[in-house]
């Protein structure tokens, strides 16, 4: 009994529970108004959200289709995003606010000599005076929010919205989520706090790794794609929130981030974050606990290491500034590099600005964290290593990325190939008229849900990844490398996109986007994409085939010229005129004799009218464009489609899916009995406008087409 | 009692104490004298568990106070600025300290505030110097403390309390065998409070001694030679009384000597003076004697 009484007695009295204690009175009067705030925030907030629209709601019943079930839904989906609003845009920086400040007052003893003092004399080991501020750290943050999360949803219930969204338990969900990566932004914020020297330093650390760290990951993706043809970004979005908790936390709500901004933007609350909080991948909670972890036990470390000495100096351990110092200097050197290289479209001027980059950003934050150059010559070694890295990765994109541009799969290791191929018309591929899709996927609808989506055609059978492989081959002679990247002659006129994803046997991907251009002289290549969509199952994926006279909706013409427009259409065709206009179009695209021109030119051609167009441009005189007649089409049921777009439409999509429309054609410049039929027929509902008002002969804008 | 180990502490390149070694037995109080960044502060700091030693030990009843809660509970430390949380009052530093050492007595801390006569509730960043001082030494006090380090402690106090404080502290010496280790510059006011004396410079200790014999064991002396002293009998006098300073001007001999007076007397009656005079020095005497001793010039910090 005695001894029972005696371990109570000491547990009651332990380092740990007399500093938490200690440390959760003293900051009483802040945590009682983070919690009066968060709780004014969410409740409040997601209450007068109920008030606002239950009216509404009440009343829809009275004029909707929609069963009461929807409308609850509905209500519930509205009382959701009011949820959503709250938290990015008041709870969230309420929260990291709260943190900040809990730190710096409770944790920066360290950083002063005299309260160092006070603190390090005190009959408590290290780790317990840590762990004791940081659990009251963390219960002051984290209570007030459960206890906000936990009145919301009573005022929910109370109000008659259970589950909102369809989800009892999304409230928690989004406090679990929260909890954790607040938990690991407290982590994050006291480590910084164990390994530097003084508060602003640790302002500044915290600060160049949270708002650095997202940054530098997009530097670093958009100089890849600078560098290497092909490139699809290999980074993935949790890449840019790895390293900065306090992003990590927006990203549990979708779009978080962004309506934050927004609301900060517009000086208001009244964008409203959309979705409800995503299904936050199980990586995603383990890397946060690891992180959350790993940091908290390197803080303890370190703070049972760290010299009461190096309070009020720069930082308390020379690596973590290394650390800091060489993101700055990356982040500096490929910004930097970039923004000069962007301007100036010179690849002397990127490079320049690189080294300039780097000697800027490593001397600024040597300068500031130590404030002035103390030991600067000491940071050199350090500079020159972070350079050497720097360099050695420009090295590596230089030469193609460890092999990533020339890297084609072989055709056996293929499991499936999706694709997107150029659009080039002419002669050998009049298919590009015929696969009338839209941006190259096919447009769907879902009656049910109202929702459109696209899809990509894919291969599968040996052939023909073989002839898509070839054809890639074939693209990459246009890339020999080195690659550099700035300064590449873009010809835009004659841009075409190609774009391919590799399924291998092994489960992994090989995805390319090329934006390249194509001439007349790129035989090889011209004929590996002829043999490409001559292949039966492109064939197959082509929609023309399924198009038939009664699918046709409407006629439409467009000409124009340097002084007006014309524009015609027609979409209230009887039966005998649809008839009319398939079976010509039909019959012309079916033809032998189908010979249109192709509208490539060779690169020499190619390079006379970009000199001819800038001096056009210089002279204010912009170039023409070609005439356009299309027919558009009703959508295509989906029973009446090729088996190879419904297996692709049923092999994506878990939705049933009722149709593919969107469809419409470009008729060729060789359909020439098509094209005059279309003018026939949308002749009465012409229309021209006139650019200059004085060569209107009616002056008035719009006027019968001759 | 404080065992002092061959301890050694640097700061980067800076070696701040140098494989320093002495004891402060229990119950005494204890001056550490030395000249502006001798390592005063840098020992009481490692004496309270601060600083982590760089090299050699401290031990304080046979253990070292780095990272030891139950040493480190037996030990107080009162700096030379002494830190308060921002807006807090004596009443709230009393708190954390009552909640953080668990001999706090409540008594105590009420008598002592009765007798410096400190509103509790007033904050303390509202204080003077000596006043803040004060609340520092109450909350120390108040922790019941085996071991209190001082550092500069009479800086900012008005004479009347300091007198209060010295009694204080002599009375918990007296009555619970409570040891004082107290770093100061204000000599006079070590010489009649301490009963031990440390003198530390460069890093290293000079002496370390008990004052009372600290005291008696050096003078100074002033004597008239007619004629004046050859060199040859100046060699012979410092033989004789192993000298650590000594100046003639003329005829006139000052120096100043470790050694009793009446030895310092006999060798010098020995030469036949003119006159003669032997005096005890002051503490502040024999701190700038022996600093001079040890090298530390004097007229280059004046001039």
């Amino acid at each position: 009994m005695t001894s029972t009484r005696s371990s109570r007695e000491e547990r009651k009295n332990s380092s740990f529970r007399r500093v938490f204690w200690w440390t959760m009175g003293y900051n009483r009067v802040l945590t009682f108004f983070y919690t009066m705030f968060v709780v004014g925030a969410l409740p409040v907030g997601v209450l007068l959200g109920i008030i606002g629209n239950r009216d509404y709601y009440t009343d829809m019943s009275n004029w909707t289709e929609s069963t009461p079930e929807e409308v609850a839904q509905m209500f519930g989906d509205t009382v959701r995003q009011s949820f959503n609003v709250q938290l990015t845009s008041l709870v969230i920086p309420l929260a990291i606010l709260f943190l900040l400040v809990w730190c710096a007052r409770n944790f920066s003893y360290m950083h002063g000599r005299r309260s160092v003092d006070l603190f390090h004399a005190l009959p408590v080991r290290r780790t317990p005076l840590f762990m004791g501020t940081y659990a009251a750290g963390l219960i002051s943050m984290l209570v007030p929010l459960a206890v906000s999360v936990g009145l919301t949803e009573v005022v929910c219930v109370t109000n008659g919205i259970r589950g909102v969204a369809g989800s009892p338990a999304l409230f928690w969900q989004a406090f679990g989520l929260m909890a954790l990566t607040m938990t690991a932004s407290m982590t994050f914020t006291v480590f910084f706090m164990v390994v530097s020297g003084n508060l602003l330093n640790w302002f500044l650390s915290v600060s160049a790794v949270a708002l650095g760290w997202p940054v530098i990951c997009a530097i670093a993706n958009f100089t890849m794609s600078a560098f290497l043809p092909g490139y699809v970004s290999v980074l993935p979005m949790a890449l840019y929130t790895a390293l900065s908790p306090y992003f990590a936390v927006y990203s549990i709500i979708p779009n978080g981030i962004y309506y934050m901004l927004a609301s900060i933007q517009d000086g208001s609350y009244s964008v409203e974050p959309d979705g409800v909080i995503y299904n936050i991948p199980v990586e995603f909670v383990i890397w946060w606990v690891c992180f959350t972890l790993l940091l908290l036990a390197l803080s303890v470390f370190y703070y049972g290491r760290r010299k009461s000495e190096c309070a009020e100096n720069a930082f308390s351990f020379p690596a973590a500034r290394g650390a800091v110092r060489s993101l700055m200097t990356i982040g500096g050197s490929l910004g930097l590099g970039l923004v000069v290289g962007t301007l100036l479209d010179n690849n002397t001027a990127y490079f320049a600005g690189i080294v300039i980059g780097a000697v800027v950003a490593h001397t600024v934050f040597q300068v500031v964290i130590t404030r002035g150059f103390r030991r600067f010559w000491v940071t050199i070694p350090a500079f020159v290593v972070t350079m050497a890295l720097i360099g050695g990765g420009l090295y590596t994109l230089y030469t193609g990325g460890l092999g990533y541009v020339s890297r084609i799969p072989q055709a056996g290791d293929v499991e499936r190939v999706d694709f997107t191929l150029p659009s080039v018309p002419g002669d050998e591929s009049k298919e590009c008229y015929l696969a009338v899709n839209n941006g190259g996927g096919i447009t769907l609808l879902n009656k049910e849900m109202e929702w459109e989506d696209q899809l990509t055609p894919y291969f599968s059978k040996q052939g023909d990844v073989d002839a898509m492989c070839q054809f890639h081959s074939q693209v990459l002679t246009k890339y020999p490398g080195p690659y550099l990247p700035f300064g590449k002659k873009m010809d835009y006129n004659n841009m075409q996109n190609f774009t391919v994803t590799y399924t291998l046997k092994d489960g992994r991907t090989l995805q390319r986007d090329y934006t390249l251009p194509l001439y007349q002289d790129d035989e090889n290549l011209l004929s590996a994409l002829a043999t490409v969509q001559k292949l039966p199952t492109y064939q197959s994926y082509i929609l023309y085939y399924s198009l038939k006279a009664d699918l046709v909706l409407s006629l439409d013409v467009y000409k124009y010229n340097e002084k007006s427009e014309y524009s015609a259409g027609n979409n209230e065709l009887t039966a005998e005129q649809k008839k009319q206009v398939w079976a010509t179009f039909t019959q012309e695209m079916n033809s032998p004799d189908f010979s249109e021109p192709s509208d490539l030119v060779t690169a020499e051609e190619a390079e006379k009218e970009s000199n001819a167009e800038a001096a056009e441009d210089e002279n204010g005189i912009s170039s023409g464009s070609s005439d356009s007649f299309t027919i558009s089409f009703d959508s295509i049921p989906l029973d009446q489609i090729s088996p190879e777009i419904r297996a692709l439409i049923t092999e994506e999509y878990q939705h049933p899916i009722v149709a593919v429309e969107g469809i419409s054609i470009n008729v060729p410049q060789c359909c020439t009995k098509t094209r005059k039929l279309i003018d026939d027929l949308t002749k009465q509902n012409g229309e021209t406008y006139y650019y200059n008002e004085d060569e209107d002969p009616a002056d008035a804008g719009p006027a019968d087409a001759s | 009692m404080i065992e002092i180990s061959s301890y050694t502490k640097k700061f980067g390149k800076l070696v701040a104490l140098n494989q320093i070694s002495f004891t402060i037995a229990e119950g005494s109080i204890f001056g550490l004298v030395g000249s502006n960044g001798a390592g005063k502060s840098t020992l009481l700091r490692s004496l309270c568990g601060v600083y982590a030693p760089d090299g050699g030990s401290i031990q304080i009843d046979g253990e070292k106070p780095f990272e030891n809660p139950k040493v480190k509970s037996k030990v107080v430390f009162v700096p030379d600025f002494p830190y308060y949380m921002p807006q807090s009052s004596l009443r709230s530093m009393a708190k954390f300290y009552q909640k953080m050492y668990p001999t706090w007595s409540n008594t105590e801390y009420l008598r002592l505030c009765s007798l410096f006569g400190l509103n509790q509730k007033t904050k303390i960043h509202n204080m003077s110097k000596g006043m803040q001082r004060q609340a520092a030494l109450i909350c120390a006090l108040a922790t019941m403390p085996e071991y209190l380090l001082l550092d500069e402690v009479f800086d900012g106090l008005d004479p009347v309390m300091r007198q209060l404080l010295k009694r204080i502290i002599s009375d918990q010496v007296v009555d619970r065998k409570m040891t004082v280790v107290i770093a100061s510059h204000n000599l006079r006011e070590l010489e009649d409070f301490c009963d031990h004396v440390g003198l530390i410079h460069e890093g290293g200790v000079i002496f370390e001694q008990e004052l009372d014999a600290l005291k008696l064991g050096i003078h100074k002396a002033q004597a008239v030679f007619q004629p004046p002293l050859e060199q040859q009998q100046i060699e012979w006098l410092k033989e004789q009384l192993d000298i650590i300073k000594l100046e003639t001007r003329g005829s006139m001999v000052s120096l100043v000597a470790r050694k009793d007076q009446e030895t310092v007397e006999n060798t010098l009656s020995q030469l036949e003076p003119v006159f003669s005079e032997t005096l005890p020095l002051s503490l502040e005497e024999v701190f700038i004697s022996e600093m001079e001793a040890a090298g530390y010039d004097l007229n280059k910090i004046l001039s």
